[in-house]
């Protein structure tokens, strides 16, 4: 067991000093790369250059999400009268019919008695 | 203006201030431009793909939200997707084979051509440079932009645990992989064993 768990930490170890050698040349072959000056000031003057279609894009598109919003909130009042509409017509509908079944049971329950 | 953070830059960049997004720009401009050229291999491409980026950024910047991810995550998944495309346009067209790899044949006076003059780590990034999308950028962020596990996850979409073991991996592949490229490369010989590609794609070289 002792002799498994030494073999184990003798390979991490081993592994350990492969992967160290290996990151040390990683470290010396992976160096930040600085891009030509000139291509930086180009790229730079042509993106600030440029940026005026965006702002109006941006303007549109704030546009079109509010009118989508207004749209929306408008529809929803709609949706909720409508449904309190059809609900009090339901209940009137229903009440209209109940006093309708008295008036018919009415005349028969006089004239049982009498 | 230098002073902005990178938070009230956006803000302002949102609103629509080219200037604000100079800034961004400035400040994040070598480090895409690092990725970039280690995962294409040559500065053309990477000044080319550089520009794209930081134009795609331009025009959704209005639909950017700060959800407590650093910008710079944002530019790299957009540097990301974009070598992808790149990778899927260029295999379309031709595939270069390894031992054409041009790391370290700059033409030009870049000054990167100079760091890899020795041989051995012009294998290195070859091998690299044929590792999966994935791997190549952990690889990336942490050798050349030194980050912590747990930025490497925020870029990536991954947990720190899942990067820690993903670079585990990498290494143990990139070992194998070198040894035997180191192996079977002579001057007369070409690197003929199965690889995976830079798109992630596993193919013969």
């Amino acid at each position: 067991m002792r002799a498994k768990l030494m073999g184990i930490i003798h390979r991490g170890k081993v592994q350990d000093d492969q992967f160290g050698s290996l990151e040390a040349n990683l470290d010396e072959a992976l160096q930040p790369v600085e891009p030509r000056p000139e291509y930086i000031r180009r790229l730079r003057y042509q993106i600030v250059h440029q940026y005026q279609p965006v702002r109006a894009e941006i303007r549109a598109e704030r546009q079109r999400t509010a009118i989508i919003l207004g749209a929306g909130v408008l529809g929803a009042a709609l949706a909720v009268v409508m449904g309190v509409r059809m609900v009090v017509t339901i209940v009137a509908g229903i009440g209209l019919l109940l006093q309708l079944k008295k008036r018919t049971e009415l005349p028969a329950a006089i004239s049982i008695r009498s | 203006m230098l002073e902005l953070t990178d938070e009230t830059a956006l803000l302002l960049a949102s609103e629509g201030d080219g200037e604000a997004f100079g800034v961004l720009y400035e400040r994040y401009v070598a480090r895409i431009y690092t990725y970039i050229y280690y995962r294409t291999g040559n500065s053309d491409d990477a000044e080319d793909l550089t520009a794209r980026v930081f134009f795609r950024a331009m025009r959704h910047i209005g639909n950017y939200r700060h959800r407590g991810l650093p910008f710079s995550a944002w530019l790299y998944r957009i540097a990301h997707n974009l070598v992808a495309n790149w990778y899927r346009d260029k295999s379309r067209r031709r595939e270069i084979p390894l031992d054409e790899f041009v790391f370290g044949h700059q033409t030009g006076d870049h000054p990167e051509s100079e760091l890899l003059q020795n041989e051995e780590l012009e294998k290195l990034l070859k091998v690299i440079r044929y590792l999966p999308a994935d791997r190549q950028q952990l690889l990336i962020l942490k050798f050349v932009e030194h980050l912590s596990n747990a930025e490497i996850g925020r870029i990536m979409g991954r947990s720190e645990g899942a990067v820690k073991s993903l670079y585990h991996r990498t290494l143990l592949n990139l070992r194998d992989e070198y040894d035997r490229f180191r192996e079977q490369t002579s001057p007369d010989e070409h690197y003929s064993v199965t690889m995976l590609s830079g798109n992630g794609k596993r193919r013969a070289i």
